[in-house]
């Protein structure tokens, strides 16, 4: 075996580059623990200390890890999951991570509640004058019901984490856990529209707290367009609750909108002070119900136009306070959710502030906490972005847990090596050569790493079916290295052809087989809502990088190998 | 069921077969006076099976076309009584599938369960599976006309170790035009596939330029009709234009059209013993079916090039030649196959292997039998030895 001869081959070369690009792009770090930040909930006391979302572009490995909080360290996110439930309000934490330290003070879970009592306080109210164009402030002394803020608990900290990856080789939903869903607009849009409805149902996601996702388009075979949206670290049901519904919310005084969610408000409140949960009681059917209540601020264009909505409405004299004989209703996707009097004394006047409130249920005080939270949250959020501009019927859902994504990776790890190991036991048998199973070990697993790095690089996806592809193409891989080694140390004496010949007979066979596996993979990228397109991107790339790069040096190794033989 | 063990007693005699021709190294040196030979025994074993394999290869090839034939008869029955050349799972259906891990306390088998499913839910479709070993038993639950929330509180009372999230872990809901949709789709992929992967291999074993050019472009015309096409008018023109090509094969280059053959005999074989085992298909299953078409090429296009190619020899002996390699590489990917498919966790990669698994086994069959006699049957036909 002339070492020499090899290396100066440059197919060998030009694998053992490709080799060292791909383990550079996927930089394993098997020891890597900690738990890396998915993402930050806005106005969590994560955010107010200086944590940041991370950008969705930044590489796997390129994540904020944090290592300890208050000198414990974080190993997984068993660890982070202890440490963040003994809190007490008010408490100080201190959290490295490998970009630097935060000092995070936790925020108190508050409860209003509304005493029976009542006080005289100084209220200053912000008024819209249309003739002078200019906002007033206005303070007067009013008598409103005494509150009394009760701790419940504290707050969620605003941090949603997941263990540290060790590599840059990013997974698709069913190895790593989260949700994917698809979605198809009820009507046809153009591309325009189509454009515009992504960003809107991205900026909606964001807003609500997710970020570590995409929302893509695609097209089926029909010429139908889906949009899919996968979300890492999160379930389906907070998608299918922010999405599926359009999300039109209207005020209107009789039939005339007043405003309407998204342009028309300027700003929605979402800090404790303005936004919070009221309170809670019993319901008669045995649960609980809780209240929540959020200021808004309307634009001065929609404060004038309720100004002069209610300018003409009469007067009446409910328990001796006045209110305007038609109420603001609050309509959410056509149904009516709400309905605020209107005091006399806003009558004809611009007011800008006004003062949601909903509710939430559940068979404890505590569940029904959480879901007036949520529901407070998704009114939030789609106050703020506005409406979706068309409905959105989903079509299909996926779910996995991140335990048993993990358990996947395991389970995908080991049978691969198994595959490769008994693959090339079987070289071994049959050649009944030890030394020719060197050159295909290296063949094989230089396949499956560079494949692996170029996934990492274009930041692909890895999912369960693309690793079927992958364990496949090691049994087959081996079959195109079969045929060059009968080829090489084939026993036709009666042909004088050379060794170039030989190895272009091999290619010949090799290469029909990989235009025709190419040509079979095709269809599959725009089948079903592309939903196999990873599946047929993995298969062509596999083979194309075989045939290209780690075959032709596999040849150049086994001819120098086995040339001796004859 | 008579006919399944028929074939699977093919099956079995064909793998001896290829046990004793791993010594066929013994018997070719001895043709070619080289000097590889570690086993010199059991010359008249081997003799006869290569014996069978030469003198009698026009009745194998019989067999392996009545094999084609059986599986034929297997995918139209199951047409015949439902309407449906094969099972559908969920996601090709519609409806809602998922995975739960089984109680440690209970021992329900998974035909208890969907026993109980259907008596809850009379109208509705449903297949329960387990898999797994049985310290990590799992139970793979299909269901499709169901509503979710009411499906999952009915499951509750059977896995009373299960926390709510437990029951969100694997789960898929498919809307069913979705589902529909998506199964029409890949049938026409796999359809494409399929005349795209003909032509590659009728310009390079075929004769005639203008024979090339024709097919080529019934080719692109067919392939577009079939992507394009909503109409079952445009539908059927494809498939004749298909057709068409298949018989300019046959005319032009008998190799050509063998290949496409096997590839052809490789999916429905392994469509048929799908069926014959019951399992549903589900999206996972049709990029199995795909992939299959790629690889049982490659053992078709390397008898093909040896045969025809090589001068040294008669056919037969070429053919042998060729059936070494052939043999390892397709044991190979068995073997990658097999242990994926023992060893893994995930139902989607046991669907997806076991297809390949039937496949693969099928394929040996249809190269080295079916494409091989018809190869040599054409080539005699020609004068060649």
């Amino acid at each position: 075996m002339s070492f020499k001869k090899v290396f100066r081959s440059w197919k060998i070369w030009l694998l053992i580059a490709c080799f060292i690009m791909a383990v550079v792009a996927i930089w394993p770090n098997p020891l890597a623990d900690g738990v890396a930040i998915r993402s930050v909930i806005k106005d969590s006391a994560a955010s107010t200390a200086g944590f940041v979302n991370p950008k969705p572009t930044t590489t796997p490995m390129g994540r904020e890890v944090v290592h300890s909080i208050n000198n414990i360290p974080i190993k997984n996110s068993d660890d982070y999951a202890r440490a963040t439930s003994v809190l007490r309000p008010n408490m100080t934490m201190v959290i490295k991570t490998s970009a630097s330290t935060y000092r995070l003070v936790v925020k108190p879970q508050l409860e209003t509640v509304v005493l029976n009592e009542t006080e005289l306080v100084n209220v200053t109210e912000s008024s819209y004058n249309s003739t002078t164009n200019q906002t007033i402030n206005i303070t007067t002394l009013r008598m409103v019901n005494k509150t009394l803020q009760k701790v419940t608990g504290v707050e969620d900290i605003g941090l949603r984490v997941y263990n540290a990856p060790t590599s840059n080789i990013r997974m698709g939903l069913d190895l790593q856990g989260g949700s994917r869903v698809i979605l198809r607009p009820e009507t046809v849009l153009a591309q325009d529209d189509l454009d515009s409805l992504v960003e809107n149902m991205k900026q909606r996601l964001n807003v609500y707290g997710l970020s570590d996702l995409t929302v893509r388009q695609t097209k089926d075979l029909e010429g139908k367009d889906f949009i899919i949206v996968e979300i890492a670290g999160a379930t389906d049901e907070e998608v299918k609750d922010l999405l599926s519904k359009q999300g039109k919310f209207e005020g209107k005084i009789g039939n005339d909108t007043i405003f309407k969610g998204g342009a028309d408000i300027k700003h929605v409140c979402k800090t404790a002070d303005c936004s919070r949960i009221v309170n809670c009681g019993k319901t008669s059917s045995g649960g609980y119900s809780c209240t929540f209540s959020f200021a808004i601020t309307l634009s001065p264009e929609a404060a004038q136009r309720q100004a002069d909505r209610s300018k003409d409405l009469s007067v009446q004299i409910d328990n001796g306070e006045g209110f305007l004989n038609e109420s603001l209703d609050l309509y959410l996707d056509d149904e009516k959710v709400d309905s605020l009097r209107i005091g006399e004394g806003l009558k004809g006047r611009a007011e800008t502030e006004i003062s949601i409130s909903g509710s939430g249920t559940g068979l404890t005080q505590q569940e029904a906490m959480t879901d007036a939270t949520d529901n407070m949250k998704r009114l939030q959020t789609i106050l703020i972005t506005g409406s979706l501009p068309v409905k959105l019927i989903i079509e299909d859902t996926n779910n996995v847990s991140p335990v048993l994504g993990s358990e996947f990776i395991q389970n995908t790890l080991f049978v691969g090596l198994m595959a490769m190991i008994f693959v090339i036991l079987a070289i071994v048998i049959r050649y009944r050569k030890i030394i020719v199973s060197v050159p295909v070990a290296i063949t094989l697993v230089s396949e499956v790493v560079i494949l692996l790095g170029f996934a990492a690089i274009i930041g692909w996806n890895i999912d369960l079916i693309a690793i079927a592809a992958i364990i496949i193409a090691i049994g087959t891989g081996v079959d195109s290295q079969i045929v060059i080694i009968d080829e090489i140390s084939g026993k036709h004496q009666e042909e004088a052809t050379g060794w170039k010949d030989k190895i272009k007979n091999a290619f010949f066979i090799i290469m029909v087989s990989y235009f025709t596996m190419v040509v079979a993979m095709l269809p599959l990228l725009s089948a079903g809502a592309g939903l196999l397109k990873g599946f047929a991107i993995t298969t062509i790339l596999g083979v194309s990088i075989g045939v290209f790069i780690t075959r032709p040096a596999f040849a150049v190794i086994a001819e120098n190998l086995l040339r001796h033989d004859d | 069921m008579h006919l399944f063990v028929k074939c699977a007693d093919e099956i079995v005699r064909f793998i001896k077969m290829r046990l004793i021709l791993a010594d066929i190294d013994c018997i070719m040196s001895e043709h070619t006076g080289h000097s590889d030979n570690e086993h010199n025994g059991g010359g008249r074993r081997h003799n006869f099976f290569l014996e069978l394999y030469g003198k009698h290869y026009k009745s194998l090839l019989i067999i392996s076309i009545l094999l084609l034939a059986f599986s034929f008869a297997v995918i139209g029955h199951k047409y015949i009584t439902t309407g449906d050349f094969v099972s559908r799972g969920v996601s090709l259906t519609g409806g809602l599938s998922m995975t739960l891990k089984a109680s440690n306390s209970s021992t329900m088998t998974s035909d208890e369960l969907q026993s109980y499913l259907m008596q809850v839910f009379p109208k509705a479709d449903i297949t329960v599976r387990t898999f797994g070993d049985s310290s990590n038993q799992k139970f793979s639950i299909e269901a499709s006309g169901v509503n979710d929330t009411v499906f999952i509180e009915a499951l509750k009372p059977k896995f009373p170790d299960l926390t709510d999230a437990d029951f969100a872990n694997d789960k898929q809901t498919i809307g069913p035009t979705f589902g529909a949709s998506f199964f029409t789709q890949t049938l026409k992929a796999i359809f494409i596939a399929f005349l795209f992967m003909s032509i590659v291999i009728f310009l390079y074993f075929g004769d005639s330029i203008r024979d090339k050019w024709i097919a080529s472009i019934l080719t692109i015309i067919s392939a577009f009709l079939m992507f394009y096409a909503t109409s079952t008018i445009l539908y059927i023109i494809a498939l004749v234009l298909f057709v068409v090509c298949i018989v300019i094969y046959i005319r032009d280059s008998i190799p050509a059209f063998g290949i496409v053959l096997c590839a052809f005999s490789d999916i429905f074989f392994s469509l048929a013993v799908f069926n014959l085992f019951d399992y549903k298909l589900s999206i996972a299953g049709v990029a199995a079916f795909l992939m299959l078409v790629g690889y049982s090429i490659d053992t078709d296009i390397l008898l093909s090039v040896r045969v025809l190619k090589r001068r040294g020899g008669t056919i037969f002996d070429r053919t042998v030649d060729a059936l070494r390699t052939g043999l390892t590489m397709s044991v190979c990917a068995l073997i990658a196959v097999l242990v994926a498919y023992i060893f893994t966790h995930s139902i989607v990669i046991k669907e997806i292997m076991f297809i390949l698994l039937v496949g693969l086994i099928g394929d040996i069959i249809f190269t080295w039998i079916q494409n091989a006699g018809i190869l040599r049957w054409h080539l005699e036909g020609k004068g060649w030895k």
